[in-house]
């Protein structure tokens, strides 16, 4: 049985919204709230507070950059978000994009795997005695990556994907690896407006490289990016129509063999932000 | 003369409910600020994090980052976010911690590496936008104090004696913040307790060659530790006059290393 939170960002709203928000996706029965960390805010001193003000709702990060803090302070701010919020933390990390982790922290990761490896391997030795179970998950599309995560992790977030692709990661990670996917919705009944949504969320990673070869190991070519995403690119990463269609294409992704589905709803403004209406929409038929 | 006074200790034993009781308590108290230290098991600016939704107007202080933990883009964007959602509540300290609490190799030159840490954390233009934090600087040794004193909007002393505070006055000028932990043991066995604390201190070369400089060791726990309610009241007089602009608790009674609320709670906020 698969599991459904929300991806998302909260950052910019007023404090008193950015509770209320936290406290209305555990309301609507979500699982949990996932947020990356780039150069907006600490994703643990958020998820710290938002621990703070649900009780039920359990939280993630998709993902903190390995380049970020050194391992045993990443095992610092894990175990300070285990021990908070009661056992409701998964700490998901990732080796980000060569061009961002150099302009932000100066460094060039010319071999992401070695590097996540050793990284890994400092992370496993800063442990202490009597801590928590932290499950740790690592942004993964390609093989090298997938088979580190399945050897060392707990589970791997690929992001940007096809239920075809997630089968394809099934059939490396193994069984006993989760597979955790971050995956944008939009739910309007006019599918003219969800499709268009759709496009302007894709056009954003069209010049992103690690995601244009991931998309392109799922099929997709040149024309499916330039100089706009394609219907049929499209269709295939963003799950849209009405809640009942967005649901079924959502089971697709179970099917495939994802066990988490963390909910990006591109309907909200700025979009980014998870958008109460469309979880509230999905809830009843996701979440029975 | 009248100084803020607040409450500093490491929380890592904490339980999440008596951490926020911990905070609602001393905010109701009166007390000005709360700094959170150690973060050797829990990191700091997360465990500050978990405490400002329960309170509301409760100052915070990381008491202290380690800049060996974290190149300084993070700590700005930890810095700005604890920043942006206590709305202006968040003052951040910065130290270089003890070669003999930091991992093989990394503690090097530990003045040019601050400067260098500082300049990179003003300059990141990183982290959600957000009043700017006060940068305090843990200085006990006169390069880390004139550093400081450069850079930063003030110095937070520990395990300092009065009689030093007024020397650290002269050393960073009139405009700079001078926060000042006290600790503090009440009870019946409120000395062999301030000495134990000290005992405990002095247990770290850094910190036994620091006192050794001032002429203190272990049976200096008189000068270090107050250990009655006058002692206190006395001792944040005598600071106050010596420059201090911000007096800082930490209870070195109770579970010692353990904050003990009783205490704080037993003094005058």
């Amino acid at each position: 049985m698969a599991t459904f939170g929300v991806y998302g960002a909260i950052e910019e709203m007023p404090v008193d919204a950015m509770t209320e928000r936290l406290q209305s996706i555990e309301e609507l029965g979500y699982d949990s709230f996932w947020v990356g960390e780039n150069i907006g805010m600490d994703a643990f001193v958020q998820l710290a507070f938002a621990a703070s003000v649900t009780t039920r709702l359990r939280f993630g990060t998709a993902i903190v950059p390995i380049w970020s803090r050194t391992a045993a302070t990443m095992r610092a701010s894990s175990r300070a978000l285990a021990d908070l919020s009661g056992d409701r933390f998964t700490l998901g990390v990732g080796a980000s994009h060569p061009a961002f982790a150099e302009q932000t922290w100066g460094v060039r990761p010319d071999a992401p795997v070695t590097r996540m490896r050793e990284y890994l391997a400092r992370y496993a030795e800063a442990a202490q005695e009597g801590d928590r179970r932290v499950p740790l998950y690592i942004a993964a599309l390609r093989p090298r990556m997938l088979e580190l995560a399945a050897e060392h992790a707990d589970g791997v977030l690929p992001y940007l994907v096809t239920p075809e692709r997630i089968a394809e990661m099934r059939s490396v990670v193994g069984t006993s690896t989760k597979i955790g996917a971050a995956l944008a919705v939009s739910v309007d009944d006019d599918r003219r407006v969800a499709l268009r949504r759709a496009r302007e969320y894709l056009g954003v990673y069209r010049e992103a490289d690690v995601y244009r070869t991931s998309l392109f190991a799922c099929g997709f070519g040149p024309d499916d990016l330039d100089p706009e995403p394609s219907e049929r690119l499209v269709h295939a990463i963003v799950a849209l129509g009405s809640a009942a269609e967005v649901t079924e294409r959502l089971r697709e992704f179970v099917e495939a063999g994802a066990d988490q589905l963390n909910l990006m709803t591109l309907d909200g403004d700025p979009w980014y932000e998870p958008h109460p209406p469309t979880l509230a929409a999905l809830a009843p038929l996701l979440l029975r | 003369m009248s100084v803020p006074l607040s409450v500093t200790g490491s929380f890592d034993a904490f339980e999440p409910g008596e951490l926020r009781t911990f905070a609602t308590e001393i905010e109701s108290a009166g007390y000005t600020r709360l700094w959170v230290g150690g973060g050797f098991e829990r990191e700091v600016l997360s465990q500050l994090a978990f405490v400002v939704p329960v309170t509301r107007t409760l100052r915070f202080g990381a008491g202290i980052v380690s800049i060996w933990t974290r190149p300084a883009v993070t700590t700005r964007i930890g810095a700005m976010s604890l920043s942006r959602l206590s709305e202006g509540r968040f003052d951040l300290g910065l130290g270089v911690s003890l070669p003999e609490a930091v991992e093989d190799g990394v503690w090097a030159r530990p003045v040019a590496a601050m400067r260098e840490y500082v300049n990179a954390y003003r300059g990141a233009e990183a982290g959600p936008d957000a009043p700017e934090p006060r940068l305090y600087l843990a200085a006990l040794r006169p390069r880390m104090l004139a550093l400081a004193s450069e850079l930063a909007d003030g110095v937070a002393l520990y395990l300092t004696p009065v009689s030093r505070v007024a020397e650290v006055r002269e050393l960073v000028g009139p405009d700079k913040e001078i926060v000042v932990s006290v600790p503090v043991a009440l009870g019946r066995d409120a000395r062999e307790r301030a000495r134990r604390y000290v005992a405990d201190h002095v247990a770290a070369p850094t910190y036994a060659a620091i006192l050794g400089g001032l002429g203190l060791g272990v049976e200096s726990f008189g000068e270090l530790v107050a250990t009655s309610p006058a002692q206190v009241a006395e001792r944040v007089e005598a600071l106050a006059a010596a420059g201090a602009t911000e007096i800082a608790f930490q209870s070195a009674g109770g579970d010692w290393p353990k904050p003990h609320l009783e205490t704080f709670l037993q003094l005058p906020a």
